[in-house]
């Protein structure tokens, strides 16, 4: 079905963003996209299938998601405040120097 | 028709999401992926989920991206005040097709589900996404809720300055 194709190139698109991108606030927007994959690919299904239980899943995967954006954003404004940069690199706290 | 108009909504969803991903400034991300949310509910109205098509702009493109926004306000991570001369009417076109492609998106999609000829191959309003909500996913319900409850308390207080006065 083209529509898992489609949502397998945003979700691929989202992980690439995730991994690359060195700022904080872009890598919760990559994280967004691909939730967002796969609430198409739920839909899809749902009517593949004539099923609504795809729909009710995919409501609460959208409340899941703004859930967890919200605390995600939280977390992003203690660490700004923390280390003065959103970049990702600056969090290397346990990282190990070999 | 139908091939040609999702092929046309599937290229416009992978180049905003592209722009997502690519974008300069965190403000131009973040439209990016409000226009994302609005072409995946054109999508799911195609796909006759009209419940989920609505819950998808009210949550995700009216809250979440606000708290984006929000938060990019705040931080102050707008960048790119002074786009170099030659990228202004590039930007401009784009914000237009980007219009434009949401309206013709909306009509073609809503034209499947007004169309009195054709029926749905199933009904998936609010009525019956409710009853499976309260049926089945019940358990799933309520703690989702608890969830947000949870979520709301942990931003407030990792918000705060001090925990301590």
């Amino acid at each position: 079905m083209h529509y898992v194709a489609l949502a397998a190139g945003m979700f691929a698109i989202g992980a690439a963003g995730a991994l690359l991108r060195r700022n904080l606030l872009i890598l919760l927007m990559s994280i967004e996209l691909m939730l967002n994959a796969a609430n198409l690919v739920f839909v899809a299904y749902a009517r593949a299938y004539g099923d609504v239980n795809g729909h009710a899943t995919s409501f609460i995967v959208m409340a899941i998601a703004a859930a967890e954006s919200a605390v995600g954003l939280a977390v992003l404004l203690g660490a700004f405040r923390h280390r003065e940069t959103s970049s990702v690199d600056a969090h290397d706290a346990l990282r190990d120097h070999v | 028709m139908e091939n040609v108009t999702f092929a046309a909504q599937a290229g416009v969803l992978l180049l905003a999401s592209l722009g997502v991903v690519v974008a300069k400034s965190c403000l131009r991300s973040a439209l990016s992926l409000i226009f994302v949310q609005l072409q995946l509910a054109i999508l799911y109205i195609g796909l006759d989920a009209p419940f989920v098509a609505t819950m998808q702009v009210l949550v995700y493109a009216g809250a979440v991206m606000v708290l984006f926004v929000f938060v990019i306000m705040l931080l102050n991570m707008g960048g790119a005040d002074r786009a170099p001369a030659g990228q202004v009417p590039l930007l401009k076109w784009a914000g237009a097709g980007a219009a434009i492609s949401v309206m013709v998106g909306i009509a073609s999609s809503a034209r499947q589900l007004a169309s009195p000829g054709t029926t749905p191959a199933f009904a998936a309003g609010v009525h019956e996404v409710g009853e499976a909500l309260l049926g089945r996913f019940l358990f799933a319900f309520e703690a989702t809720s608890l969830l947000l409850l949870t979520s709301v308390v942990g931003a407030i207080v990792l918000g705060l300055r001090k925990l301590t006065p």
